[in-house]
């Protein structure tokens, strides 16, 4: 069931809103079985951009401020068939949670949900007035060039300074002028996580963000994302198919089963983790399990490497070489 | 679109750490050189001295040059008669005392201007109708359907109706040539606007772009490459109805040049015409391939790369 850590109860009776919540707007999901009364709108507390210094466990501490999303009952059906059959998920500001789900679970819907996109889900979604997406695929405008990608719907110089820090905090400092055609795949995906975190973004959104990566660009990606998370303290929803990826970054960690959340859970593993740990070991082989596969079977799939667990579910192929990366700081 | 043709530095064909063996048909005596089941490469041999290549462009004239030849060859030898077809050299010299006299310049000049305004009139109409119908449903459904019904209909069908509407002044012309092209223009236009990514549109959501920065930034930039394609046919379109306007009731243009000269059996003048017509095509098309290149540079960035 859900075991949720940071969350207050549930609002009793908010069920529908009708009115945007000042400062986080509530995200446009229609209540389907309207009340005859229309409920009062809940204003969600929530805190844009997260504490600056504040660290997890300030955060958790009594006068926490309340959560940045807010997920209530939310549902989607594709063709009579309920995806996402209610949906209950809280996440802190400046916390990390990564959400998995075996392929076609609802994952991207559940984002799309909270990025805005979904206008046809129903129940009931706050999250903070700044929010950023980073899609798949890295959906960079090709006729833009990379500086103007970052910068999309920002404007003044200010902006423009905090595109050139961000491109150059990823790694692309140089590139401002170039076309997206010209960048590598994994440059690209770099160009849209810049283009994400000048944003200054009170949530961000990762839908498997770093799928099409190499192993290898995926290891530095992920410190590069640890970091400026780490800076910028935005709330995070990382969604992924890889389970080490999940447990390697994430303060908590979600498994989206039949279209509720059946399993919500803090990683107590600290700063610097490492897949040597026998904590490590023990939450991916429970994550596993929820998500379907057994310990014979994982182990299996990685048997010529020494019958380690691949770690890895869905349609992703197993990332060998990520493995090492795990005591990166 | 890009061709792969690649050429090491060197030039064609050089050999490679292969090694080069002039042994194309039989199997090497060499027994090192290769085991059982193996086919030798046919290489160049390196010591062969290398022709230098005529360039392209000198070889694609020699087509055209034959053709005038044969032409001027049949004329002055009283095969082709001059009422058929004036030979290349009158027609020529023609063109000179044409251009000498400023008949030609003339009549240029006012078919520039009917092609001008028409192609004016024609894309900009073309390009709102496309936008409103491209970007809203009200727009679709009040716009398309008609302007994909007329588009059935010929547009020179619709002369003697133009005349009748508008005399055979200058406003026949150029309301043929704002149609002829306007066709083209729109169609390409709208299904571009709607071949838009949806991917980018979401994109454009996310970042808040609002309705406006949507269009400026997504839709008109992805709508482009479309719009370009149309303005091509559009230019190629305009001239061709130009022609048969000009043609059937004018006082002025090349068209009407060539409709005078008709009369008088002087088939150099209309050839004349026809050169004229044709260097005008050429040039409104690099003239598009040129809007195109620096429109389109991130494109060849992607090529690029
Ligand atoms: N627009 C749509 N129309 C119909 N069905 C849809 C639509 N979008 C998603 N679905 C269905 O909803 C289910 C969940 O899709 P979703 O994209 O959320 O999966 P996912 O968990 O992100 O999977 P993956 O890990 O493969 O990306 C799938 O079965 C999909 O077929
Ligand atoms: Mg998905």
């Amino acid at each position: 069931m859900t075991t949720r850590t940071t969350s207050p109860p549930p609002a009793p009776g908010a069920t529908q809103v009708s009115a945007p919540a000042v400062p986080a707007p509530v995200v446009p999901v229609p209540a389907v079985p309207a009340p005859a009364v229309p409920a009062p709108a809940v204003p969600a507390p929530a805190v844009e951009g997260g504490p600056a210094v504040a660290g997890w466990a300030a955060r958790q501490g009594g006068g926490a401020p309340g959560p940045a999303v807010r997920v209530r009952e939310v549902r989607r059906e594709f063709a009579g068939r309920a995806v996402l059959a209610g949906i209950d998920l809280d996440i802190a500001p400046g916390e990390f949670v990564a959400l998995l789900g075996r392929s076609g679970s609802g994952k991207s819907t559940l984002l799309r949900i909270l990025a805005g996109l979904d206008a046809d889900a129903t129940g009931k979604a706050t999250v903070p007035a700044r929010g950023a997406v980073v899609f798949q695929d890295p959906r960079l405008l090709p006729w833009t060039r990379v500086l103007d990608n970052v910068l999309l719907g920002l404007k003044g110089r200010q902006a423009r300074a905090q595109a050139a820090v961000a491109l150059a905090e990823v790694g692309l400092g140089g590139k401002e002028r170039a076309w997206p055609g010209t960048l590598s795949g994994g440059e690209a995906q770099r160009a849209a996580l810049a283009r994400a975190l000048v944003r200054s973004p009170g949530l961000l959104l990762l839908d498997e963000p770093f799928g099409a990566l190499d192993a290898l660009t995926r290891i530095r990606m992920h410190s590069l994302l640890r970091d400026l998370c780490r800076r910028h303290q935005p709330a995070v929803l990382l969604v992924t198919h890889d389970v080490d990826e999940a447990i390697l970054l994430a303060d908590r960690v979600a498994v989206l089963t039949d279209g509720r959340l059946s399993l919500d859970e803090r990683v107590g593993l600290g700063g610097a983790r490492h897949r040597s740990d026998p904590g490590f070991a023990t939450l991916r082989t429970r994550l596993l399990a929820e998500l379907g596969v057994t310990d014979d079977e994982a182990s299996g799939a990685a048997g010529a490497r020494g019958g380690e667990a691949s770690g890895t579910t869905g349609r992703d192929a197993p990332v060998a070489a990520a493995k090492d990366a795990a005591g990166e700081p | 679109m890009t061709s792969l043709l690649l050429e090491s530095p060197g030039g064609a064909g050089t050999a490679g750490t292969v090694g080069a063996t002039r042994a194309l048909g039989p199997v090497p005596e060499t027994p090192e050189a290769a085991g059982p089941g193996s086919v030798p490469v046919a290489l160049a041999d390196p010591d062969r001295p290398r022709r230098r290549p005529v360039p392209k462009w000198l070889r694609r004239l020699l087509g055209p040059v034959l053709l005038v030849s044969f032409w001027q060859v049949g004329s002055s030898a009283g095969l082709i008669q001059a009422d058929i077809l004036a030979g290349p050299w009158t027609v020529l010299h023609t063109g000179y005392t044409l251009a000498a006299d400023g008949t030609l310049g003339h009549n240029l000049v006012i078919s520039l201007r009917r092609v001008a305004l028409g192609l004016t009139i024609g894309v900009l109409a073309a390009l709102v109708l496309s936008l409103v119908a491209g970007l809203f449903q009200i727009g679709e459904d009040l716009v398309d359907a008609p302007v994909q019904i007329l588009r059935a209909v010929p547009i020179l069908g619709l002369v003697p109706l133009a005349i009748l509407w508008f005399g055979i002044g200058e406003q026949v012309k150029i309301f043929l040539v704002a149609l002829g092209t306007a066709f083209p223009v729109y169609i390409n236009t709208f299904a571009a606007i709607r071949g838009v990514d949806g991917r980018f549109v979401e994109l454009a959501r996310t970042v808040r772009l609002g309705r406006l920065g949507l269009i400026r930034r997504v839709v008109l930039p992805g709508a482009l490459p479309g719009f370009l394609v149309g303005l091509r046919f559009a230019f190629t379109i305009s001239w061709l109805v130009l022609v048969v306007s000009e043609q059937i009731n004018a006082s002025s243009g090349i068209g009407y040049l060539m409709d005078q000269a008709r009369t008088f059996g002087q088939t150099d003048v209309i050839v004349v015409g026809l050169a004229v017509y044709g260097v005008l095509g050429l040039l409104s098309d690099a003239l598009v391939r040129l809007l195109e290149r620096r429109a389109l540079a991130w494109r060849r960035g992607l090529e690029a790369s």
